[in-house]
């Protein structure tokens, strides 16, 4: 316990975060998400015309239970397609001296504040198809329940780098 | 803090052949003795490895007993799953040492591959003592120590005699304050500054028995009579086979009258179930309050020790049943920051039955710092209420729809009690937030009121779906290092209060939180 105290602390007066100073990820990013939904709507859709073929091969017309999955997937593209045009301007990081925020989703807005003096250590994280892009996905753990407690994935490599030392320096300082 | 990755830094080191060469290249002091466990240990070990056996394989076991060719072997694959259970426990019991250091718990174990644990004790947060009744014929004690690391660090010592564990329980829980000079001396004497906090006597233990939740006691006797007369069900047929006839004719027409009897059969059967653990894990419960923290032990046939340093519970949980409630006892339980997310886990939690209403208050004024500046109520929108309704007419639907009309009735009266219940439920949401605690009001039958320190918070989480945004509503969840403390569909402007409040909170303190 320390015997300074100060206990006429006003709400209004506490340091906000505010929404509008989130930086926004890098555009590599982007076209990486843009990359890897193509990809996964190709294959959708690839699968979809094979089922439909085989279909019309057998029937020589389409049951229902293949409009409804053709109806699917396009919902599910459209929806998808929605959260990564729509979403993307929405992420992002904000640093502020005492903790890091990471805001993300379009349909489901998320925003998680980790403060550094709760840190227990963090993990910079690099698969092939990032390296390739050169973004990289930040992770913070906290201490207790398993799992990366806050990830920030597309961040910039060097922009990762140097706030993992920036919290390595306030670690030692304290 | 740091550096100190998870609370143990394990070293992995594979060792060739030569293990004692590669030990004693190690720096290693020599005045902290390297200790191996009590040889009862390897007891432990050959019934922990026998019980893992059966757990996991116990489906090719079933059905090599049906099998009549396997059956034929049967003792001769008992006896060599026994040898080599037998065999790996002596194994893993010569190769199991540690040793105590001025700041930490080093710990050698592994057979196939060494590993190294060093334990530091400002990074303890449990020490939990166990005694099984077989245990207690030797006169030793088993240990756990549990760090909340983030590899689920949990170490377990299987066998110690009880000076030497409560010795070193001491220690460990100390956070390396005091250094061990001689096991022998510091024979558990009781520190002399420690207050009895709680003691359960027999009366109070009879009534925690009593207003446990019978019906739960009762399907729990059910399910293991149930899969008790699954082998017996030849006895059970030849059995029921010599009733004679016209029982069965009787049964098919007062069968109506036989209702009651069961269902005071059932009731009675909970109650007895319900008494019987309440006191086979309450018995001669001790809560006393030490300088270095909060000590629960009790038990009756599994006895444990369990310490926890003050600045290291989380969170305390409290609830109440019906019947608990209507003779003012509460139950409550200490969170701290564990590995696991599960108590079943093998994470260590404990619960501290039949509390009234000053002990409660006494309990929370130890933990937390007192309750003051001005209180702010936060009660949820009506939109949860609204997500309850719908969810639980979705359940009911189909049962309205599809059923018979018997089904319907019951449907219809079950629909009505659930929405009834959700309307209570959703009345009875309340966190209340104070200068430096929250306090997190739920249940309506079952009341249940989380309390934490606001500068607990490790992480918090502002969600807000694209309809709630619409109403500008988010959720707020805050993350301690026990759990988190989560309330939905509040008013998005106080839910950024919140969280400013519990940042600011926790940014602002150094004072140790775990």
């Amino acid at each position: 316990m320390s015997l300074f105290s100060n206990t006429s602390l006003r709400i209004d007066a506490l340091p906000s975060l505010v929404e509008e100073e989130f930086e926004g990820l890098p555009l590599r990013y982007r076209t990486l998400r843009m990359a890897v939904y193509s990809i996964v709507m190709l294959l959708v859709f690839a699968a979809l015309g094979v089922l439909m073929w085989f279909e019309w091969q057998e029937v020589n017309s389409f049951r229902w239970g293949v409009w409804l999955a053709f109806g699917a997937a396009i919902a599910l593209g459209v929806m998808w397609a929605l959260e990564e045009v729509k979403g993307f301007p929405l992420r992002g990081v904000v640093v502020r001296e005492h903790d890091l925020s990471y805001r993300s989703g379009f349909f489901k807005r998320e925003t998680v504040t980790v403060p550094f003096n709760r840190v227990q250590h963090s993990e910079i994280a690099q698969g092939p198809l990032s390296r390739a892009f050169n973004v990289c996905t930040l992770k913070l753990y906290t201490a207790g329940h398993s799992g990366a407690n806050l990830r920030v994935p597309g961040m910039d490599v060097e922009r990762a780098k140097r706030l993992r030392q920036q919290l390595d320096e306030r670690v030692s300082q304290s | 803090m740091w550096k100190g990755l998870s609370a143990s830094g394990n070293n992995w080191m594979s060792v060739s052949a030569n293990h004692n060469s590669a030990e004693e290249s190690q720096p290693q002091p020599a005045h902290f003795p390297v200790l191996r466990q009590h040889p009862t240990g390897v007891f432990q070990y050959i019934v922990n490895y026998t019980w893992t056996f059966i757990r996991g394989f116990w489906p090719i076991l079933a059905g090599a007993a049906v099998s009549d060719n396997i059956r034929a072997y049967g003792e001769w694959i008992g006896l060599a799953v026994l040898a080599i259970a037998c065999l790996s426990a002596l194994l893993q019991y010569w190769k199991f040492t540690y040793q105590v250091t001025e700041e930490a718990l080093v710990i050698r174990r592994g057979v196939l591959e060494r590993e190294r644990i060093t334990i530091a004790f400002e990074r303890i947060q449990v020490v939990n003592l166990e005694q099984s009744i077989w245990q207690r014929a030797f006169g030793v004690m088993s240990i756990k120590v549990d760090t909340a690391g983030t590899s689920g660090a949990e170490v377990e010592i299987a066998a110690l005699k009880v000076q030497h564990a409560k010795a070193l329980k001491s220690i460990l829980s100390s956070g390396g304050a005091k250094v061990l000079r001689d096991q022998e001396n510091e024979v558990s004497e009781p520190v002399s500054d420690s207050t009895q906090l709680i003691a359960i006597s027999w009366s109070r233990l009879f009534k925690v028995g009593l207003t446990q939740n019978h019906l739960r006691s009762a399907l729990i006797a059910l399910g293991s009579v149930v899969a008790l007369a699954e082998p017996l069900e030849g006895i059970l047929t030849n059995w029921l086979s010599d009733v004679p006839m016209y029982t069965w004719l009787l049964l098919k027409f007062l069968w109506v009258l036989l209702i009651p009897f069961f269902t005071i059969g059932v009731v009675v059967i909970g109650m007895l179930v319900s008494l019987i653990g309440a006191v086979l894990r309450y018995y001669k419960l001790q809560v006393s309050v030490q300088a270095e923290g909060l000590e629960l032990s009790g038990g009756l046939l599994k006895k444990f020790e369990f310490k926890i340093p003050l600045h290291k519970v989380q969170m305390l949980e409290g609830s109440s049943g019906v019947l608990q409630r209507l003779i003012g006892f509460e139950t409550f339980r200490i969170h701290q920051a564990r590995a696991q997310s599960e108590a079943a886990q093998g994470g260590v939690s404990m619960a501290i039955p039949g509390l009234e209403w000053d002990h409660a208050e006494r309990i929370n004024a130890i933990l937390f710092p007192p309750v003051s500046g001005e209180a702010e109520e936060i009660r949820p929108h009506k939109m949860l209420l609204i997500r309850m309704l719908i969810f639980r007419s979705a359940l009911i639907l189909p049962l309205l729809v599809w059923g018979y009309g018997w089904m319907q009735i019951v449907g219809g009266i079950w629909g009505v009690w659930l929405s009834m219940a959700a309307i209570k439920q959703y009345h009875a949401v309340q966190l209340t937030v104070y200068e430096e605690q929250l306090c997190m009001r739920t249940g309506w039958l079952r009341k249940k009121h989380i309390r934490t320190e606001l500068r607990k918070a490790q992480r918090v989480v502002l969600t807000e779906s694209w309809l709630m945004r619409r109403r500008s509503l988010a959720h707020a969840r805050i993350y301690t290092a026990a759990g988190p403390v989560a309330v939905r569909y509040i008013p998005k402007k106080t839910a950024t209060k919140l969280r400013d409040i519990s940042l600011y909170k926790a940014e602002a303190t150094n004072r140790p939180w775990m």
